[in-house]
């Protein structure tokens, strides 16, 4: 394949249209895999804001969420065969992308980096806002979501992902045991358990 | 119902998910328990937050970079001898496999040539001649010995009516000698 071939990935050159939102994800990624370029085009539209908040409240690091949202767009365009049409497409590449994202994690732990994205939250922006400011709801709303993202960080790492795919992506409980491949009611008492702790964090906000 | 009991249930009951039983046991548990009505009321408080979170979306540049990292790896993979398998036949390359069997036919062509010189030089079949007689001496007085042997354990084996017969053979003898 030549560099030629690669698709177009700008919204301005792929013409979108009524017809594309009729097609569904596991018929993109079939044609995608019969050698249509824009298909791919079309599914990385459809993935990549909803990849880069999944990371993103999985890492709390904007650029890693956006690295890894490319690399799991990057290994569906290398991997594409691998998908089978006996599952769902959005399944398979939040598996990827969850996989990808768990393995960052592990690694930046084991790093003990002292990054700035690292640090606890007093070393965050997470101060009360000033008292002429507090009026404003733009800001209170923005403290608010970075205390609920300080919870949802807090929580363990299994907890973690199925709250962030239940209550943020909105996945249905029979999706996310089939990303996580764990039994459909161990998804449910997780769930349970992480929105139980999220609650013990954020009780004093609310 | 007790408080785990409820908390097992709570997520649940805020997704009406529950058997009709199972949300009358929780209602009459929270008619009953401020604690737990408190729980519920922050549960559900939290789960409208995190719902609401705003969603974070891909900055401009996003496809770019995604561009820009599969021309990456087209480039990489444009020459295929880098990533192509190396065929095997059991366990070897090719290259490997020849060289392999080189050495092997070369050990057997030097091998058949030095015996085949041994057995052609006439000094060395003399040698191996001699080398045969001595072998069937060898092997003679091994029978010899071996004869001895047995003859020597057939003595120790002697029971005492023998050893009578042995001693008139010497009576026999000793007449014998007188005449």
């Amino acid at each position: 394949m030549t560099n030629q071939s690669l698709p177009t990935l700008s919204l301005q050159a792929y013409q979108m249209n009524d017809n594309n939102f009729q097609i569904t994800d596991e018929d993109l990624i079939l044609r995608f895999q019969s050698g249509d370029e824009n298909a791919y085009s079309e599914i990385v539209s459809r993935y990549r804001d909803r990849l880069v908040n999944f990371i993103f409240r999985f890492m709390n690091d904007f650029d890693q969420a956006e690295d890894l949202a490319q690399d799991t767009l990057l290994k569906v365009y290398t991997h594409k065969h691998y998908y089978k049409n006996i599952a769902k497409f959005s399944t398979w590449i939040y598996t990827i992308a969850s996989n990808l994202a768990k393995t960052e994690l592990r690694k930046k732990k084991n790093r003990k980096t002292s990054s700035l994205t690292n640090m606890g939250l007093d070393d965050k922006e997470y101060d009360l806002p000033a008292a002429d400011k507090k009026t404003d709801s733009e800001t209170d709303n923005e403290f608010l979501g970075k205390k609920i993202q300080y919870a949802i960080d807090k929580l363990p790492e299994n907890f973690k992902t199925v709250a962030i795919l239940r209550d943020v992506q909105e996945l249905s409980y029979y999706d996310i045991s089939n990303i996580l491949n764990v039994p459909l009611g161990t998804v449910k008492s997780r769930i349970n358990r992480a929105r139980i702790q999220l609650q013990e964090e954020l009780k004093k906000f609310l | 119902m007790n408080k785990i009991e409820f908390e097992d249930l709570l997520s649940k009951y805020i997704e009406n998910d529950l058997s009709l039983n199972d949300r009358k046991k929780i209602e009459v548990y929270l008619s009953e328990n401020k604690e737990a009505r408190n729980l519920l009321r922050s549960t559900e408080k939290t789960l409208r937050l995190v719902n609401n979170l705003e969603p974070i979306n891909a900055s401009r540049a996003f496809d770019q970079v995604l561009f820009r990292k599969l021309k990456k790896f087209e480039n990489h993979n444009i020459s295929p001898k880098k990533y192509t398998k190396k065929r095997t036949y059991f366990g070897f390359t090719v290259l490997n496999g020849a060289f392999l069997s080189l050495l092997v036919i070369l050990f057997m062509g030097v091998s058949f040539n030095l015996v085949s010189n041994i057995l052609s030089d006439p000094s060395n079949q003399n040698v191996i001649a001699k080398e045969d007689i001595n072998d069937l001496k060898d092997n003679k007085l091994k029978d010899n010995s071996s004869s001895l042997a047995s003859t020597v354990k057939d003595t120790s084996n002697i029971k005492k009516s023998n050893r009578k017969k042995f001693d008139l053979k010497d009576k026999v003898q000793f007449v014998k000698d007188k005449d």
